[in-house]
């Protein structure tokens, strides 16, 4: 699986005085198997171009390929319908778009309207269900008297349904309170891990996207800025800030000590590596 | 008087429905919480989702009343129908999504509409909606139309509505929850400005750690129980008691935790990076 983004733009109001250029020659590739951060500002294009992969906005230039093909081939129209079941979107707070009456009837929901028979419908609901962590239990219950967390877990399993080879989520852990927040992850890396799905991770917390990806992708106005590891990417701290972003708090600590004669390299993200690098510098027991 | 808010026993139940409406039994969202908040303190409330800090602070401004129990603002009991429209004025909300609470399609209209509606004279509201757009700094969008503007400065609107009633106590819940970096960082700003330049209570729920370090006192709740509140320090250094409430503490927090457990010396109570670096060059140096 591949999906090819070649220099492209999208204009809001093309041709009024408001025009607006959301994208601007945006390029780059997601192969299958990746786990890829996307920040940028509130307003740098990050949700446009969510919607340009999954064939909702057509780009005013340039292309998106899947799989070598055009998504938006004028002559293909009935591409676009299936770009958007192989590329599954979960928008933020997908709660909000639960409405059957029980958990199996939302899930169901989309494979459904794909006019798969019934088995395929079940076999898919349940492997939906127990990808997000709900078993049997749940299946007749009505979606609205679930917590928050679960509620959440099933409007994500009714996207998976439809058997998405890459998934978007935008800001998926906003709201949910810190263990949420980390077993909703730990999902998703484990999802990605057991399906190979692309997954695309759209958030405003550096700390997260550090913990979790292996590539990140910053959009500033419009524009990609950077597209590389995380650790790269994380040494532009001012170029960041400037961008009204950040860089994870482990970043910040490496740079200090460095500053003070520490002997600490600055690619380290995770609080278990800053750990074990402590623990090398200053020893066990009688420090 | 010392107090602004005073919660005495408040028990607060939901009734739960069944598919035919008929009542089918009640949730106790909030149990016998005692809570005094002093004028002036600001106090952050963390809790798991579902654990009662919203219903609870929905009690402040009269939303909700106790089931059992009183709350009081500033001496008003909140279920003196007389009071109501004091307790709402003494008391002003600002929730999670900035883009449900604009209600005017120009900022300054916008923030105008609650004075408007307690009856203030018209050179009064001019007034007050001035100092309110001055105190988050939004004077110069005054004549913009909200949804032009970027997360942080939605909230900060919100914020400059509630300001313009002359509250002496603003409940915030979740503001930043949908914001990016420095949609957050204004709108802590804001909150810092307003509650040491202008002496207002502020009673904060957060998910984010970093933001409640910078609280006078936190507050958890779990299964609406009060269960913990100290100073952040005091709070944050139980690292084993936050994480089995489900939550988090600062990472600089967490680090010093996981160090202490190979034996290294560092603080138990460092709350940032900066006290951290302090800590390892202190080490450091003494070896």
């Amino acid at each position: 699986m591949s999906i090819e983004v070649r220099h492209v733009s999208y204009l809001y109001e093309a041709g009024t005085p408001f025009e607006l250029a959301a994208l601007s020659d945006v390029s780059f590739t997601v192969n299958g198997g990746e786990f890829i951060g996307l920040i940028g500002h509130t307003g740098s294009g990050k949700s446009t171009l969510i919607q340009t992969l999954n064939a909702l906005l057509e780009p005013s230039e340039g292309e998106v390929l899947y799989n070598g093909k055009n998504i938006f081939d004028p002559e293909q129209k009935s591409r676009r319908r299936e770009i958007r079941q192989k590329v599954g979107l979960v928008f933020q707070y997908p709660e909000n778009q639960l409405f059957e009456m029980t958990v199996y009837k939302d899930v169901a929901f989309g494979p459904h309207n794909m006019k798969l028979s019934e088995e395929e419908i079940n076999e898919r609901v349940e492997w939906a269900l127990d990808l997000v962590g709900l078993d049997k239990q749940y299946y007749e219950k009505s979606p609205f008297d679930l917590s928050g967390g679960q509620k959440r877990r099933v409007a994500l399993a009714g996207v998976l349904a439809m058997r998405p080879e890459v998934l978007i989520l935008d800001e998926p852990a906003a709201g949910l309170d810190p263990q949420g927040r980390d077993e909703l992850f730990e999902r998703i890396a484990a999802l990605r891990d057991r399906t190979g799905m692309a997954v695309i991770l759209v958030s405003h917390s550096m700390d997260d996207v550090a913990q979790y990806v292996d590539r990140i992708l910053v959009m500033d106005h419009g524009k990609l800025r950077y597209d590389d590891t995380p650790a790269e990417v994380f040494r532009h701290r001012t170029e960041l800030e400037e961008m009204g972003l950040a860089v994870p708090e482990l970043s910040v600590l490496s740079a200090m000590l460095r500053e003070r004669g520490f002997d600490i390299p600055d690619d380290i993200l995770r609080i278990e590596d800053m750990e074990e690098k402590l623990v090398e510098l200053f020893g066990k027991g009688e420090a | 008087m010392e107090w602004m808010l005073e919660a005495e026993k408040v028990s607060y139940d939901y009734a739960v429905f069944d598919e035919n409406g008929a009542e089918t039994g009640k949730t106790r969202a909030v149990d016998r919480v005692d809570l005094k908040v002093r004028k002036g303190e600001f106090v952050a409330i963390l809790g798991h989702n579902g654990s009662g800090k919203s219903t609870l602070a929905r009690h402040v401004n009269a939303l909700f009343l106790p089931t059992e129990g009183d709350m009081f603002v500033e001496g008003m009991n909140t279920k003196d129908d007389d009071k109501l429209w004091d307790i709402r004025k003494k008391a002003g909300m600002v929730f999670q999504n900035p883009d449900n609470q604009i209600i005017a399609s120009i900022v300054e209209e916008d923030v105008a509409f609650g004075p408007e509606n307690l009856g203030f004279a018209p050179p009064k509201i001019v007034e007050n909606v001035n100092m309110g757009l001055a105190s988050v700094h939004m004077d110069e969008y005054r004549n913009a139309s909200p949804n032009k503007l970027s997360g942080g400065q939605k909230q900060r609107v919100a914020v400059a509505g509630i300001l313009a009633m002359e509250p002496d106590c603003i409940i915030l819940d979740e503001p930043t929850a949908m914001l990016d970096p420095s949609g957050r960082r204004e709108v802590m700003e804001t909150i810092n400005y307003l509650n040491r330049e202008k002496g207002i209570t502020i009673l904060y729920i957060t998910h984010h750690m970093d933001e409640a370090a910078k609280a006078d006192r936190i507050v958890v709740m779990d299964r609406g129980s009060v269960v913990l509140s100290g100073s952040p320090r005091e709070v944050f250094s139980q690292v084993d008691r936050m994480k089995e409430l489900g939550l988090d503490v600062p990472q600089a927090t967490e680090l010093a935790w996981r160090l202490r457990k190979h034996g290294i010396a560092v603080r138990a109570d460092v709350m940032t990076m900066e006290e951290m670096t302090e800590e390892l060059c202190r080490l450091k140096s003494g070896t």
